[in-house]
Protein backbone atom coordinates (compact mmCIF):
# COMPACT_ATOMS: atom_id res chain seq x y z
CA UNK A 1 0.00 0.00 0.00
CA UNK A 2 1.14 2.91 -1.08
CA UNK A 3 2.17 6.33 1.87
CA UNK A 4 -0.67 8.65 0.02
CA UNK A 5 -3.39 6.05 0.61
CA UNK A 6 -2.09 5.25 3.88
CA UNK A 7 -2.71 8.79 4.58
CA UNK A 8 -6.16 9.09 2.95
CA UNK A 9 -7.38 6.13 4.81
CA UNK A 10 -5.98 7.68 7.75
CA UNK A 11 -7.62 10.55 7.42
CA UNK A 12 -10.84 9.21 6.43
CA UNK A 13 -11.14 7.16 9.63
CA UNK A 14 -10.03 10.22 11.39
CA UNK A 15 -12.81 12.11 10.27
CA UNK A 16 -15.64 9.37 10.55
CA UNK A 17 -14.38 8.71 14.43
CA UNK A 18 -14.60 12.14 14.86
CA UNK A 19 -17.93 12.52 13.51
CA UNK A 20 -19.02 9.99 15.54
CA UNK A 21 -17.40 11.45 18.68
CA UNK A 22 -19.21 14.77 17.99
CA UNK A 23 -22.46 13.06 17.65
CA UNK A 24 -22.42 10.81 20.79
CA UNK A 25 -21.12 14.10 22.65
CA UNK A 26 -23.49 15.96 21.51
CA UNK A 27 -26.41 14.98 23.50
CA UNK A 28 -24.19 14.75 27.03
CA UNK A 29 -24.82 16.54 29.67
CA UNK A 30 -22.10 15.76 31.79
CA UNK A 31 -18.37 15.13 31.25
CA UNK A 32 -18.57 11.83 30.12
CA UNK A 33 -17.81 12.82 26.74
CA UNK A 34 -14.17 13.69 27.24
CA UNK A 35 -13.65 9.81 28.67
CA UNK A 36 -15.47 8.93 25.33
CA UNK A 37 -13.58 11.08 23.04
CA UNK A 38 -10.44 9.36 24.86
CA UNK A 39 -11.36 6.26 24.32
CA UNK A 40 -13.09 6.51 20.61
CA UNK A 41 -8.87 8.06 19.87
CA UNK A 42 -7.63 5.94 21.34
CA UNK A 43 -9.25 3.03 20.18
CA UNK A 44 -8.55 4.21 16.58
CA UNK A 45 -4.94 4.74 17.23
CA UNK A 46 -4.35 1.59 18.45
CA UNK A 47 -6.37 -0.25 15.76
CA UNK A 48 -4.06 1.99 13.09
CA UNK A 49 -0.87 1.09 15.58
CA UNK A 50 -2.10 -2.57 15.08
CA UNK A 51 -2.34 -2.03 11.20
CA UNK A 52 0.97 -0.42 10.74
CA UNK A 53 2.73 -2.82 12.58
CA UNK A 54 1.11 -5.94 10.48
CA UNK A 55 2.35 -3.54 7.21
CA UNK A 56 5.63 -3.32 8.31
CA UNK A 57 6.35 -7.54 8.96
CA UNK A 58 4.38 -7.64 5.63
CA UNK A 59 7.18 -5.47 4.12
CA UNK A 60 9.66 -6.99 5.87
CA UNK A 61 8.83 -9.98 4.80
CA UNK A 62 8.60 -9.12 1.18
CA UNK A 63 12.49 -7.53 1.32
CA UNK A 64 13.55 -10.96 2.42
CA UNK A 65 12.21 -12.77 -0.30
CA UNK A 66 13.31 -10.39 -2.53
CA UNK A 67 16.90 -10.87 -0.99
CA UNK A 68 16.75 -14.98 -0.96
CA UNK A 69 15.51 -14.28 -4.65
CA UNK A 70 18.21 -12.00 -5.72
CA UNK A 71 21.09 -14.74 -3.27
CA UNK A 72 19.44 -17.48 -5.25
CA UNK A 73 20.32 -15.49 -8.80
CA UNK A 74 24.05 -14.98 -7.88
CA UNK A 75 24.42 -18.35 -6.68
CA UNK A 76 22.88 -19.53 -10.05
CA UNK A 77 25.05 -17.22 -11.89
CA UNK A 78 28.33 -18.44 -9.35
CA UNK A 79 27.59 -22.09 -10.57
CA UNK A 80 27.01 -21.23 -14.11
CA UNK A 81 30.19 -19.07 -14.26
CA UNK A 82 31.80 -22.57 -12.30
CA UNK A 83 30.41 -24.79 -15.19
CA UNK A 84 31.71 -22.86 -18.00
CA UNK A 85 35.50 -22.39 -16.10
CA UNK A 86 34.97 -26.27 -15.47
CA UNK A 87 34.92 -27.14 -19.60
CA UNK A 88 37.66 -24.52 -20.20
CA UNK A 89 40.06 -26.52 -17.66
CA UNK A 90 39.06 -29.40 -19.15
CA UNK A 91 39.86 -28.27 -22.39
CA UNK A 92 43.22 -27.02 -21.12
CA UNK A 93 43.73 -30.41 -19.41
CA UNK A 94 43.09 -32.50 -23.27
CA UNK A 95 45.76 -30.14 -24.58
CA UNK A 96 48.50 -30.65 -21.97
CA UNK A 97 47.66 -34.76 -22.22
CA UNK A 98 48.05 -34.35 -26.40
CA UNK A 99 51.41 -32.12 -25.93
CA UNK A 100 52.72 -35.08 -23.36
CA UNK A 101 51.67 -37.66 -25.57
CA UNK A 102 53.87 -35.59 -28.65
CA UNK A 103 57.05 -36.13 -26.27
CA UNK A 104 56.53 -39.36 -25.52
CA UNK A 105 55.67 -38.47 -21.45
CA UNK A 106 52.93 -41.01 -20.88
CA UNK A 107 53.20 -41.39 -17.37
CA UNK A 108 52.71 -37.68 -17.08
CA UNK A 109 49.97 -38.20 -19.52
CA UNK A 110 48.43 -40.93 -17.67
CA UNK A 111 48.16 -38.64 -14.66
CA UNK A 112 46.57 -36.08 -16.32
CA UNK A 113 44.25 -38.45 -18.36
CA UNK A 114 43.00 -40.06 -14.91
CA UNK A 115 42.30 -35.94 -13.60
CA UNK A 116 40.52 -35.52 -17.01
CA UNK A 117 37.78 -38.93 -16.35
CA UNK A 118 36.92 -37.06 -12.64
CA UNK A 119 36.71 -33.62 -14.52
CA UNK A 120 34.34 -35.48 -17.27
CA UNK A 121 32.26 -37.20 -14.90
CA UNK A 122 32.01 -34.38 -12.82
CA UNK A 123 30.67 -32.45 -15.98
CA UNK A 124 28.66 -35.14 -16.82
CA UNK A 125 26.79 -34.95 -13.90
CA UNK A 126 26.25 -31.03 -13.18
CA UNK A 127 22.21 -30.47 -13.64
CA UNK A 128 22.88 -27.12 -14.79
CA UNK A 129 24.75 -28.40 -17.87
CA UNK A 130 22.51 -31.00 -18.58
CA UNK A 131 20.62 -28.68 -20.98
CA UNK A 132 24.00 -28.64 -22.76
CA UNK A 133 24.90 -32.05 -22.84
CA UNK A 134 23.80 -35.44 -25.05
CA UNK A 135 24.15 -37.26 -21.89
CA UNK A 136 24.37 -40.85 -24.22
CA UNK A 137 27.11 -39.08 -26.54
CA UNK A 138 28.75 -37.46 -23.41
CA UNK A 139 28.78 -41.14 -21.19
CA UNK A 140 30.82 -42.90 -24.68
CA UNK A 141 33.32 -40.04 -24.39
CA UNK A 142 34.38 -41.13 -20.90
CA UNK A 143 33.79 -44.77 -21.59
CA UNK A 144 37.00 -44.42 -24.43
CA UNK A 145 39.34 -41.98 -21.88
CA UNK A 146 37.92 -45.00 -19.31
CA UNK A 147 39.51 -47.71 -21.95
CA UNK A 148 42.42 -45.49 -22.49
CA UNK A 149 43.21 -45.01 -19.25
CA UNK A 150 43.73 -48.92 -18.69
CA UNK A 151 45.11 -48.93 -22.03
CA UNK A 152 48.21 -46.87 -21.27
CA UNK A 153 48.28 -48.24 -17.84
CA UNK A 154 48.61 -51.85 -19.15
CA UNK A 155 51.13 -50.59 -21.70
CA UNK A 156 53.30 -49.22 -19.04
CA UNK A 157 53.30 -51.75 -16.71
CA UNK A 158 52.76 -54.84 -18.99
CA UNK A 159 54.13 -53.84 -21.81
CA UNK A 160 50.91 -54.32 -23.81
CA UNK A 161 50.11 -52.29 -26.83
CA UNK A 162 48.50 -49.24 -26.86
CA UNK A 163 47.18 -47.26 -30.26
CA UNK A 164 48.55 -43.37 -28.93
CA UNK A 165 47.12 -42.12 -32.54
CA UNK A 166 43.96 -43.87 -31.13
CA UNK A 167 43.77 -41.78 -28.05
CA UNK A 168 44.87 -38.22 -29.70
CA UNK A 169 41.43 -39.67 -31.75
CA UNK A 170 39.31 -39.88 -28.83
CA UNK A 171 41.11 -36.44 -26.83
CA UNK A 172 40.15 -34.79 -29.57
CA UNK A 173 36.88 -35.57 -30.08
CA UNK A 174 36.57 -35.07 -26.52
CA UNK A 175 37.69 -31.85 -27.00
CA UNK A 176 35.34 -31.30 -30.11
CA UNK A 177 32.42 -31.90 -27.83
CA UNK A 178 33.10 -29.64 -24.82
CA UNK A 179 33.94 -26.91 -27.32
CA UNK A 180 30.87 -27.25 -29.03
CA UNK A 181 29.49 -27.33 -25.16
CA UNK A 182 30.95 -23.96 -24.65
CA UNK A 183 29.55 -22.41 -27.56
CA UNK A 184 25.88 -23.67 -26.56
CA UNK A 185 26.28 -21.64 -23.23
CA UNK A 186 27.81 -19.06 -25.43
CA UNK A 187 24.90 -18.29 -27.76
CA UNK A 188 22.34 -19.42 -25.24
CA UNK A 189 23.48 -16.03 -23.34
CA UNK A 190 23.01 -13.79 -25.92
CA UNK B 1 33.97 -72.25 -16.40
CA UNK B 2 31.61 -69.71 -18.53
CA UNK B 3 28.53 -69.18 -16.68
CA UNK B 4 25.25 -69.63 -17.90
CA UNK B 5 23.49 -66.38 -18.50
CA UNK B 6 26.94 -64.94 -20.13
CA UNK B 7 26.90 -67.95 -22.75
CA UNK B 8 23.73 -66.74 -23.48
CA UNK B 9 25.15 -63.11 -24.21
CA UNK B 10 28.25 -64.22 -26.02
CA UNK B 11 26.07 -66.58 -28.57
CA UNK B 12 23.30 -63.74 -28.69
CA UNK B 13 26.54 -61.50 -29.83
CA UNK B 14 27.55 -64.32 -31.83
CA UNK B 15 24.02 -64.20 -34.18
CA UNK B 16 23.77 -60.35 -34.09
CA UNK B 17 27.73 -60.21 -35.60
CA UNK B 18 27.13 -63.01 -37.96
CA UNK B 19 24.17 -60.93 -39.31
CA UNK B 20 25.57 -58.09 -39.20
CA UNK B 21 22.74 -56.06 -36.71
CA UNK B 22 25.87 -55.05 -34.55
CA UNK B 23 28.53 -52.89 -35.62
CA UNK B 24 32.12 -53.25 -33.69
CA UNK B 25 34.73 -50.85 -33.61
CA UNK B 26 38.26 -50.63 -32.40
CA UNK B 27 39.49 -49.52 -29.02
CA UNK B 28 43.30 -47.85 -28.60
CA UNK B 29 44.62 -51.61 -28.15
CA UNK B 30 44.96 -52.60 -31.43
CA UNK B 31 43.78 -55.94 -31.28
CA UNK B 32 40.35 -54.87 -28.77
CA UNK B 33 37.32 -54.45 -30.34
CA UNK B 34 34.22 -52.89 -28.72
CA UNK B 35 30.28 -52.61 -29.35
CA UNK B 36 27.92 -50.71 -27.21
CA UNK B 37 24.57 -53.15 -26.01
CA UNK B 38 21.93 -51.89 -23.97
CA UNK B 39 23.32 -49.49 -21.36
CA UNK B 40 26.70 -50.96 -21.49
CA UNK B 41 29.29 -52.38 -23.96
CA UNK B 42 31.27 -55.21 -24.38
CA UNK B 43 34.88 -55.81 -25.27
CA UNK B 44 36.95 -58.27 -26.64
CA UNK B 45 40.26 -59.11 -27.09
CA UNK B 46 43.13 -61.48 -27.88
CA UNK B 47 46.64 -61.76 -26.94
CA UNK B 48 49.45 -63.92 -27.00
CA UNK B 49 53.35 -63.70 -25.93
CA UNK B 50 55.38 -62.72 -28.95
CA UNK B 51 57.78 -65.93 -29.43
CA UNK B 52 55.61 -68.85 -30.54
CA UNK B 53 59.06 -71.23 -30.30
CA UNK B 54 59.05 -70.05 -26.31
CA UNK B 55 58.33 -72.88 -24.05
CA UNK B 56 56.14 -69.95 -22.00
CA UNK B 57 53.84 -69.29 -25.43
CA UNK B 58 50.07 -68.71 -24.68
CA UNK B 59 47.51 -67.39 -26.35
CA UNK B 60 44.50 -65.49 -24.31
CA UNK B 61 41.54 -64.15 -25.32
CA UNK B 62 39.51 -61.37 -23.18
CA UNK B 63 35.84 -60.70 -22.56
CA UNK B 64 34.61 -58.27 -20.74
CA UNK B 65 30.89 -56.87 -20.00
CA UNK B 66 31.60 -52.91 -19.18
CA UNK B 67 29.05 -50.53 -17.73
CA UNK B 68 27.67 -47.22 -19.45
CA UNK B 69 31.03 -45.40 -18.43
CA UNK B 70 33.54 -48.17 -19.68
CA UNK B 71 34.39 -49.75 -16.02
CA UNK B 72 34.30 -53.63 -16.44
CA UNK B 73 31.71 -55.31 -14.60
CA UNK B 74 32.24 -58.85 -15.87
CA UNK B 75 35.54 -60.08 -17.02
CA UNK B 76 36.14 -63.67 -18.92
CA UNK B 77 39.99 -64.86 -19.29
CA UNK B 78 40.54 -67.62 -21.31
CA UNK B 79 44.14 -69.30 -21.94
CA UNK B 80 44.85 -71.86 -24.71
CA UNK B 81 44.74 -74.34 -22.28
CA UNK B 82 41.20 -74.15 -21.24
CA UNK B 83 38.16 -75.44 -22.20
CA UNK B 84 36.40 -72.37 -23.45
CA UNK B 85 39.34 -71.43 -25.47
CA UNK B 86 38.39 -72.00 -28.94
CA UNK B 87 34.62 -70.96 -28.27
CA UNK B 88 35.96 -67.40 -27.66
CA UNK B 89 38.12 -67.63 -29.80
CA UNK B 90 36.32 -68.38 -33.03
CA UNK B 91 34.21 -65.56 -31.33
CA UNK B 92 37.06 -63.12 -31.65
CA UNK B 93 38.10 -64.50 -35.31
CA UNK B 94 33.95 -63.64 -36.17
CA UNK B 95 34.18 -60.20 -34.47
CA UNK B 96 37.84 -59.75 -36.27
CA UNK B 97 36.52 -60.22 -39.76
CA UNK B 98 33.38 -58.24 -38.78
CA UNK B 99 35.39 -55.27 -38.51
CA UNK B 100 37.58 -55.96 -41.09
CA UNK B 101 34.28 -57.07 -43.60
CA UNK B 102 37.24 -60.13 -44.77
CA UNK B 103 34.46 -62.29 -45.65
CA UNK B 104 32.26 -59.23 -47.87
CA UNK B 105 35.44 -58.15 -49.52
CA UNK B 106 37.04 -61.69 -50.66
CA UNK B 107 33.04 -62.75 -51.77
CA UNK B 108 32.94 -59.42 -53.56
CA UNK B 109 36.83 -60.32 -55.42
CA UNK B 110 35.51 -63.51 -56.15
CA UNK B 111 32.80 -62.23 -57.76
CA UNK B 112 34.55 -59.66 -59.80
CA UNK B 113 36.92 -62.06 -60.77
CA UNK B 114 34.45 -64.28 -61.94
CA UNK B 115 32.37 -61.90 -64.02
CA UNK B 116 35.64 -61.19 -65.68
CA UNK B 117 35.68 -65.31 -67.49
Amino acid sequence: MSKTWKIIIFVLSFIIVLGLFLEISSGEKNKTWVLNGFTMFGTLLSLWGICLAYMQIHSVKETSEKIQSEVANSIKEINEFFSFSDISTTIERIREIHNYIIINKIELALLRMKDLKIQLINIHSNSKLGTYIDCDAFKLLIRDINLDISHIHDHLLRDKNVNLSMVNKHLETTSTSLEEIVSKIKNSKL
Amino acid sequence: MIQEKYKTIIDNLISATQSDKIQWGKTSRDSEYIVNVGQGSVTIDYSSNNDPFSSSFYEAVNFSIRNDIGEPIIRIYVQDEDAEYKYLKDFYDLVNNSYLKADKTINSMMDFLNNLK
